[in-house]
């Protein structure tokens, strides 16, 4: 039953195939029956009938396409029937002229070339003739479409069939260049129908017309397929010959679609001998391409192609410099944008990245290429008018990636095309450069070594290192970009100490431009390298320094720690980094103390540091943190005589009580108690191995003539035995167990009694008690242990403790520490009198 | 069988530029089930790199961590002595403990107990021990038995020791 109501395209097109397939079928059907029934002449009648099918201009290419496969299917019924006439005794030069009754020419050329692949295949006839005559008879069909899959059938059936070097055609059937002309002229013709359908009709659907041209690409292409698998192909057929012919047809047929297919086509489809052989006409071509034409992307697949070709054999790049390929290629690009001056300036930055690539594939250490293609770059773009463009920029930075990972990013940045072509870019993309070139480096790991590299390097960031001009800063973004450039501090490196100090002197310079939240970021990092220098100064033997005419003067650690305690100090006055600034006048302090051994300069440090605990420390949670890290650091320190000493260790013993809480106080006296008790463990330089009381350095020739001398510090002194003052420990412990009652009485107050932390603060008290006990100091005797431990047993029988989990745990594990010491045969006499 | 990494004493950016990629490519994640670390990372980017590694972190607030980050923190003094550690292991009631800041790494048994410094993933810059070596460990907890593996990077070659710790009962 019909259906009348209106069709989309779609159910058109369905219904369009359908029924010509049902004509086809029925055709068929009759044709077939006439061959059982051997009856040549209705058999031709119904196949021409079923072949007048394909005339049809309604059809899509798609649909198209499936009524010639049904079609094509169907003719093989056909040419084995031929073949069965044929060893009957009738020749195939009859068939050849029988066939061309059919009324239609469509019809009639089909029957032609299916009887012609079985004239050539009985070699009765020669296949150049045969070939010669199909080719430029099937001129008769013009339609786009049908003369397509008209040429496309002849193709495909005499597939096999040429006269190819090697095959049993060749001799009096031709030879390879009869099979090469037949397979020119084919794609010749097919290409100008398939660009003269995008003439045909109205120019209004110009996007349907292009999609369906797209579906019907690889029909002309098969022929360039074929081509290259000729066996008798050789370079100097395809340089005389059919490289001409081919580009002559790309260049000449003035079609966008077209000229990049069929580029690629032969690119992708020719051996890269081939390619590198006739470098110079294949490249000519790609300026005169239509300037729709994604140059760059032909000029990828071929340098794709060639940076692969180069990685085979070593001798292939030989064979590329003989012919200087690269000055070729370069050239190619520059010529393309010239000619096409209205090419996309991403467009044409991607060419240059495809240079780039290959330069980099291909020469990894002729960084002169990369600067001629980046020369070439810029020369192309500053010419042109939309390199602002989002599109551009991102292409833009691309480019100047790239060399940055294959080869040394500080060289790379040496050159002078460089900053050329990142001139380019707006300030807020030099920024995004900026970020990427920092992540580069830390990824591949450079050492910048050189004062002047610094500078450069910081030129090329300058956007990170310093204001410019831009509100738009995301405070994230801000801190994340910091963090790089931090990171990148420890990329500032030498092996010669001094060299190391010069270039962090050069990049300290330059942060200090870059404002106070810059700096927060960019010092820390500047203090703890040069802390590094110290180490290794300190640890020199006092002769190494003499050195080679013309390096440079070897500072002394003194000199250094000036630079640490400026950067400190500049750090604390940029305000909100008051903590910062005091860990690193702490651990400025130890440097000095125990490497440099510089007893006025490690005093100075500490008193810094107490400065700001005193006056910056923003609450007390910090100032918490801040003195148990003065403590810990003063701790350590061995370089002080007794009275220096002494006055900083009461200052720090004096803070514990400024502290908030009573349970900090009391912590913190504790802390404070080791003041008073250094290890008679092994000091720092011992372990180092190097310096200590004798090796010492001392006063030393090379250094700048600061008038140093013994008053202002700069010669260092040997460390002090280790402090062992009973007497101050004893009374923090005893001001600890104050604090502790202190606490109880306060929390008994506000009727929180129940409140475990007295009975914690307690216990912690006891194994304070415990390790001097254990460390041999006298006025810890059994017997006031003894009390203390009652004390703590008093407390911890309340039955708020005994319902502290955490509480009764701390406890029981000090008694089983207890138990474990008394068990020490060498600590029998000590712990004998103890009871538990 | 549980996996806990022990990474510490980082100092990035401070001291250190990151991790070791060498380290960086044993730290795959999903392997490990807990991560231990004794402070002072610095940065935010270095936490969420761990997150990466493994979503379950323990942190304590290092001296060089910011205050904002809220981490707990339990301070040691002297710094690094045994006696010490023994003593905050003994408050916190706990078998193996972990703490920092000296960079050296240490692991040994104490009074049936055990302790344990990783060190410093980035052989960071140290005031009490010259030239780190970047380490780290990783535990494979088994009931009362704990196999730790040391990782050190000596000229450039990642070296692993094994120490075997278990608790009597």
């Amino acid at each position: 039953m019909d259906d009348h109501r209106i069709m989309t395209p779609q159910e058109e097109q369905v219904k369009w195939l359908q029924d010509a397939s049902n004509s086809v079928k029925r055709n068929a059907f009759y044709m077939k029956r006439a061959l059982d029934e051997d009856n040549l002449r209705e058999a031709l009648r119904y196949s021409a009938a079923m072949l007048v099918e394909l005339r049809t201009s309604l059809l899509t290419p798609q649909k198209y396409f499936e009524l010639y496969m049904q079609a094509f299917d169907e003719l093989r019924h056909l040419e084995a029937f031929f073949k069965e006439e044929h060893s009957k005794g009738r020749s195939y030069a009859d068939l050849y002229e029988l066939v061309q009754h059919a009324g239609n020419v469509l019809p009639r050329l089909y029957l032609l070339c299916t009887v012609g692949s079985c004239f050539i295949r009985s070699k009765e006839a020669h296949a150049k003739d045969i070939l010669k005559d199909l080719v430029e008879m099937c001129k008769g069909v013009q339609h786009p479409t049908r003369g397509l899959f008209l040429r496309s059938y002849l193709c495909q059936v005499s597939r096999g069939l040429l006269p190819d070097t090697g095959s049993e055609y060749e001799g009096d059937g031709g030879d390879i260049n009869d099979a090469l002309e037949f397979l020119l002229l084919n794609f010749t013709e097919m290409n100008k129908l398939w660009v003269r359908m995008q003439h045909q009709g109205s120019g209004k659907d110009r996007e349907r017309k292009e999609g369906e041209r797209q579906q019907l690409a690889d029909l002309v292409g098969k022929n360039l397929t074929y081509i290259s698998q000729l066996e008798g192909l050789d370079f100097k057929l395809y340089q005389e010959v059919v490289q001409g012919r081919m580009m002559e047809q790309v260049v000449s047929c003035k079609d966008e679609i077209a000229q990049q297919y069929l580029m690629q086509c032969i690119i992708q489809g020719f051996p890269d001998e081939f390619h590198l052989g006739t470098l110079p006409t294949l490249l000519a071509a790609l300026p005169e391409l239509q300037s729709g034409v994604k140059v760059h992307l032909v000029l990828a697949s071929l340098l794709d192609r060639l940076s692969r070709f180069a990685a085979t054999d070593a001798s292939v790049v030989d064979q590329f410099n003989d012919s200087d390929a690269f000055g070729q290629l370069l050239g190619a690009a520059t010529r393309v944008s010239e000619q096409h001056t209205e090419m996309p300036g991403a467009d044409i930055a991607a060419m240059y990245i495809a240079l780039a690539n290959f330069v980099g594939a291909v020469y990894p250490d002729h960084l002169d290429h990369i600067d001629r293609v980046l020369q070439s770059c810029h020369e192309a773009l500053a010419a042109h008018g939309d390199i602002r463009e989002d599109r551009t920029e991102k292409q833009i930075i691309a480019l100047l990636t790239l060399p940055l990972t294959s080869y040394d990013p500080v060289t790379v940045l040496g050159l002078s095309t460089y900053p050329r072509v990142m001139s380019l870019l707006k300030p807020a993309t030099c920024k995004a450069m900026a970020v990427k070139i920092v992540q580069t480096i830390l990824k591949v790991g450079t050492e910048i070594s050189e004062p002047a590299q610094v500078d450069m390097l910081l030129d090329f960031i300058a956007p990170l290192v310093a204001d410019v001009h831009m509100d738009d800063d995301d405070e994230e973004d801000f801190e994340d970009e910091q963090a790089l450039v931090a990171r990148l501090i420890h990329r500032l490196r030498a092996n010669d100490p001094a060299q190391h100090y010069a270039l962090l002197q050069t990049a300290r310079e330059r942060f200090s431009a870059g404002g106070a939240r810059r700096l927060r970021h960019t010092l820390p990092p500047i203090a703890f390298a040069a802390l590094g220098i110290v180490g290794r100064l300190a640890a020199a033997a006092p002769g190494a320094e003499a050195c080679a005419p013309g390096a440079l003067f070897r500072p002394s650690p003194k000199e250094v720690l000036q630079f640490v305690h400026q950067c400190a100090a500049q750090l604390a006055e940029a305000g909100e980094n008051a903590e910062m600034a005091l860990q690193l006048f702490l651990t400025a302090a130890q440097s000095a103390s125990e490497h440099a051994r510089l007893e006025l300069i490690a005093y100075e440090f500490f008193e810094q540091a107490f400065i700001l605990f005193e006056e910056a420390i923003p609450d007390s949670a910090s100032e918490r943190v801040a003195l148990a890290s003065i403590v810990g650091a003063l701790q350590r320190c061995r370089i002080f005589p007794a009275e220096p000493r002494a006055t900083l260790v009461h200052k720090a013993t004096g803070y514990s009580a400024k502290l908030l809480r009573k349970a900090d106080q009391c912590r913190a006296v504790l802390a404070c108690s080791h003041l008073y008790w250094q290890d008679n463990c092994e000091t720092t330089s011992e372990k180092l191995g190097e310096g200590g009381t004798a090796a010492a350095p001392k006063e030393d020739s090379g250094s700048p003539p600061f008038g140093d001398s013994e008053e202002d510090g700069s010669v260092a002194s040997s460390s002090q035995p280790p402090v062992q003052d009973g007497e101050h420990v004893m009374m923090c412990l005893k001001r600890a167990l104050k604090i502790a009652h202190a606490a109880q009485q306060q929390l008994a107050v506000a009727l929180r009694s129940s409140d475990t932390l007295p009975a914690w603060l307690f216990v912690e008290i006891l194994n304070h008690y415990l390790y001097y006990f254990d460390q041999g100091l006298s006025s810890i005797s059994a017997s006031v242990l003894q009390n203390l431990l009652e004390l703590v047993a008093n407390e911890m029988a309340g039955d708020n403790c005994q319902a502290d989990a955490g509480l009764v745990a701390f406890y029981n594990n000090t008694l089983a520490h207890i138990a474990a010491q008394k068990a020490k045969p060498e600590k029998a006499s000590l712990y004998d009198s103890l009871q538990v | 069988m549980v996996l806990v990494l022990c990474i510490g004493d980082l100092h990035i950016p401070h001291r250190a530029t990151d991790i070791p990629p060498k380290f960086k490519t044993l730290l795959v994640p999903g392997k490990i089930h807990h991560i231990l670390c004794p402070g002072n990372l610095c940065t935010r980017e270095v936490y969420d790199y761990l997150k990466t590694v493994c979503t379950d972190i323990h942190i304590t607030r290092g001296n060089f961590d910011e205050a904002a980050a809220k981490y707990p923190e339990d301070e040691v003094s002297p710094w690094g002595n045994n006696e010490a550690l023994a003593l905050v292991q003994r408050k916190l009631d706990v078998d193996i403990l972990i703490s920092g800041h000296t960079h050296e790494f240490k692991a040994f048994k104490f009074e049936d107990r055990f302790l344990i410094n990783p060190g410093s993933a980035t052989g960071a810059y140290s005031d009490v021990v010259k030239d780190p070596k970047p380490s780290f460990v990783l535990m494979d907890i088994d009931g009362s038995k704990a196999t730790v593996y040391i990782y050190e990077l000596i000229d450039e070659e990642v070296k692993v020791e094994k120490v075997e710790f278990s608790k009597d009962d």
